[in-house]
């Protein structure tokens, strides 16, 4: 089978390998999330220091989110690159769980740090093998099939860490129970970074058979970023401001459902994975339904102000149990539907040649906010809890509604082609080509 | 600038109003204390093996009475009466005791402070410290109060009463001979309304007092280790404390949750025990259900603290304050109550060095914490500037669309003048 890659089968297959790919990564970087009260106590950390775990992830995606493309496209190639970003997520992982077998956070953290090397990148490398086999036939379900099985990695590991913590209690060690539990997302790795290796050598030896050209490659220039637009800086700000509110609250979500509502561990742990659940089953819908429909600006919008309204239910609640299932709920289909519309608004606003570096900035940005914001975060529940911790989240999506709105009066001003409708963008393609 | 001069000095003196208004005394307070040997006035003095620290406070409607008994197991008494005139709070204490009884056996009626036979009286005696062995983590709900004298491979106590106490600067110290079990209790007798400073921040009136507990390095004994293997423990604290009241109706604990945990992160319910009934509020019992287990008092180094009721009448009063006041005889209610600390399915937090327990004792309506003015203004800017903005920005697409700015141009036809809108 190996050597007929026009077989039907191949592509599933590859496929297949494709979204295995970053399942263990994914998987992976909830682990903090899924055990929050375990790492805080058995490390005897705080809040502040239990969201470095976090941090420390998205720092070095800050810089590669503008060069990891690039890495792949001219230095290492997508074969060899992806296999590179996965040693590094499966080294990070062995050397975090290292961390607890020793009782040491420092060791945690540097973990943490060189996993974050390797997921981002990971992810694009995920996206490069898709548009290199799919390009043309359905990437668009390719992507959300990619995604999907993504956050199907982050469901179970928010469902079963915590059962799996408790089942070990042969081992005395909590720090030793603990590291053994993140061993087994290392296993997780390993088989990822085999499906690494699987897929690099099917790909060459299929782009040896079809005489597949190799790409120009990404191009990043920095100095393309005095050409940005103001529209395209509001999404930029839409971005990190809405993301900051969702991947954050997820890190403390388990501890706050347990003490504002009252829900034992693994009952906290399923509801905080009703984000990630959701995402994976109806992000390809929305995705859908904004290609079919359009309006863009108003999908974006609707997204913030609903997921505003989760918040606000959150802070402003009683205690009674409903309300975390419902805000969760919402807040999945607020976060799909955001994305959807979200990352097309850049290729609407920046020519092709520009894409690489307008994806590039987006991300390095969005990185950024995750990099800074989970120490906010936790600084503000050791300090003053989780009503102003929600206030402040509420203030930030206040800010992506602010940029959100400008986006649309400035769109609507100038004539922009933002908020189309599907049709009429259908169109104005057509009037183009 | 006589103007601005007179302006500005309205605005000063209304500032300074503002500021004396919100910080205004409710209640002149006068304290006293005794030991053996000396009678003190100043409480900033190191006391050695002080026996009575009493506090008066008039109100203008009423006198409240708080009572800090050492002798025998540590009890705090709280009495009100009409508006007393007497501001000599020594003179009254001296004739609140019988010095020579009261110490030497707490004999039931050497003790006679104001109001203690009146419509409000109350006494908690805190009575043990009661080492429980927690083998499943089952915290409070594991606490069986009606075993606790037959089983003794779960429990075994040690005596308040066993401490020797200093006090300065309001706080008793105490320690017990050949063991490092250190009890401190910080008081706090308010004139007024206000906030602890420290967590959990309770919030206070003038009708009420704090105190804040914290045991330290206790020696916890065999039934809380196992023996094979020494990172198994089992050992939990529950302070046993007696209600013993006259005329007051039995209380029950109420829940109240909240929807700000500013004042103590992570913390949404306030427990009260209430005295009275009938939706009257006699007085109360506060605490939030946290025990903090480091001198740093964070959320993340805290568990739980839940009241079990024992059985009414299943625990004697000990020589105490409580006693010399009622008696058997004439106690209304003794009402043994337990303060497990622990959480339930916690494994992780047992054989503490260091646990707190801040609680709150008062009459009339107990305090309630409100969302604080921080959060309101976030909210108010925070949703009121992207409001702004919409209605700003869809007047000023109004305005560029410029829907009145119609040319009329009148064409002369047959039959007359026809009006032609021109956009």
């Amino acid at each position: 089978l190996m050597w007929f890659p026009f077989l039907d089968v191949i592509p599933d297959m590859m496929l297949g390998l494709m979204c295995f790919l970053s399942f263990g990564s994914y998987y992976c970087y909830d682990n903090p999330a899924s055990l929050i009260r375990t790492f805080i106590e058995v490390m005897k950390i705080d809040n502040t220091r239990y969201n470095l775990l976090y941090s420390l992830y998205s720092w070095p995606n800050v810089i590669l989110s503008l060069i990891g493309g690039v890495l792949l496209d001219r230095y290492l190639g997508v074969r060899f690159g992806t296999v590179v970003f996965s040693v590094f997520v499966t080294f990070g992982q062995l050397i975090f769980a290292l961390g607890g077998i020793f009782d040491s956070f420092i060791l945690m953290l540097v973990g943490r740090f060189v996993f974050g090397i390797g997921g981002e990148s990971l992810a694009v490398a995920q996206n490069a093998y898709a548009v290199m086999w799919f390009k043309g036939k359905e990437l668009n379900m390719v992507f959300g099939l990619l995604l999907s099985i993504s956050r199907v990695g982050s469901t179970v590991n928010m469902n079963v860490n915590s059962k799996m913590f408790d089942s070990f209690s042969f081992i005395t060690d909590q720090p030793k129970r603990l590291g053994l539990v993140l061993f087994v997302g290392f296993g997780w790795c390993v088989l990822s970074l085999l499906a690494a290796v699987a897929l690099g050598l099917f790909d060459k030896r299929a782009a040896k058979i079809t005489k597949r050209k190799e790409g120009e490659g990404e191009r990043i220039s920095l100095r393309d970023i005095k050409d940005f637009s103001l529209a395209l800086w509001l999404v930029f700000f839409v971005c990190v401001f809405y993301y900051v509110t969702v991947f954050p609250f997820i890190g403390l979500a388990t501890v706050f459902l347990e003490d504002k509502y009252g829900f034992p561990a693994h009952i906290a742990n399923i509801v905080n994975s009703l984000v990630y659940l959701i995402s994976a089953g109806v992000s390809p819908v929305f995705g859908i339904a904004v290609d079919k429909t359009g309006f863009n600006l108003i999908w974006l919008n609707f997204g913030i102000i609903a997921t505003l309204g989760c918040h606000a239910a959150f802070a402003f609640g009683s205690g009674s149990a409903f309300i975390p299932y419902l805000a969760m709920i919402g807040m999945g289909l607020a976060y799909s539907i955001l994305a959807c519309a979200l990352w097309p608004l850049v290729a609407f606003l920046v020519p092709e040649h520009q894409l690489g570096t307008a994806y590039g900035i987006m991300q390095s940005v969005q990185n950024l906010g995750l990099a800074i914001v989970p120490l906010i975060a936790g600084a503000i529940v050791d300090h003053k809890g989780y009503l102003l911790l929600e206030t402040f989240f509420c203030t930030c999506l206040c800010v992506a509604l602010i940029c959100g709105v400008l986006l649309y009066v400035i769109d609507l001003t100038s004539e922009g082609t933002l908020n189309l409708s599907a049709w009429a963008r259908h169109r104005l393609e057509k009037e183009k080509e | 600038m006589m103007a601005g001069t007179a302006f500005g000095l309205t605005f000063f003196l209304l500032c300074i109003m503002v500021v004396t208004f919100a910080n205004e005394v409710k209640r002149k307070k006068c304290s006293f204390t005794r030991n053996e040997t000396e009678q003190y006035l100043d409480t900033k003095r190191l006391l050695e093996n002080p026996q009575i620290l009493f506090y008066q406070l008039n109100g203008r409607n009423d006198t409240v009475y708080y009572t800090w008994s050492l002798v025998g197991a540590p009890t705090l008494f709280i009495s009100v009466t009409p508006a007393s005139q007497d501001t000599n709070c020594a003179s009254v204490a001296n004739n609140s005791f019988d010095w020579d009884e009261f110490t030497a056996d707490q004999s039931y009626g050497s003790a006679y402070i104001p109001g203690y036979n009146g419509s409000f009286a109350f006494s908690i005696v805190f009575n043990r410290l009661i080492e429980f062995s927690d083998r499943k983590y089952r915290a409070n709900k594991g606490f069986e109060p009606s075993k606790l004298n037959n089983n003794t491979d779960r429990y075994s106590w040690l005596h308040m009463s066993d401490f020797n106490w200093t006090f300065q600067d309001n706080e008793l110290t105490g320690k017990i001979e050949n063991d490092s079990t250190t009890c401190v209790i910080r008081l706090n007798i308010p004139t007024s309304g206000g906030r602890l400073s420290y967590f959990p921040k309770t919030l206070y009136s003038e009708n009420s007092t704090t105190f804040d507990f914290v045991f330290r390095n206790f020696e916890y004994s065999s039934i809380s280790k196992n023996k094979k293997d020494s990172n198994l423990k089992y050992g939990r604290l529950v302070l046993e404390m007696l209600f013993v009241h006259g005329q007051l109706k039995n209380g029950s604990v109420k829940e109240r949750f909240s929807k700000d945990d500013e004042y103590t992160p992570s913390v949404f319910i306030t427990n009260n025990y209430l005295f009275g009934g009938n939706g009257t509020f006699d007085g109360f019992l506060q605490w939030k259900p946290i025990s903090y287990l480091s001198k740093s008092r964070k959320s993340t180094q805290s568990q739980q603290a839940n009241l079990v009721n024992g059985k009414i009448g299943d625990v004697d009063i000990p020589s105490s304050l409580a006693y010399a006041l009622y008696g058997i005889e004439t106690a209304g209610v003794v009402q043994p109550v337990y303060m497990v600390y622990g959480t339930e399915g916690d494994d992780n937090n047992p054989n503490a060095d260091y646990v707190s327990w801040t609680g709150m004792l008062g009459f009339g309506e107990p305090p309630q914490d409100t969302i604080s003015i921080v959060i309101i203004i976030t909210i108010a800017v925070g949703l009121g500037v992207p409001a702004l903005l919409i209605g700003v920005g869809g007047v000023y697409i109004f305005i560029r669309r410029k829907p009145w700015k119609h040319i009329y141009v009148w064409y002369n036809t047959k039959r007359g003048y026809t009006k032609v809108v021109n956009e």
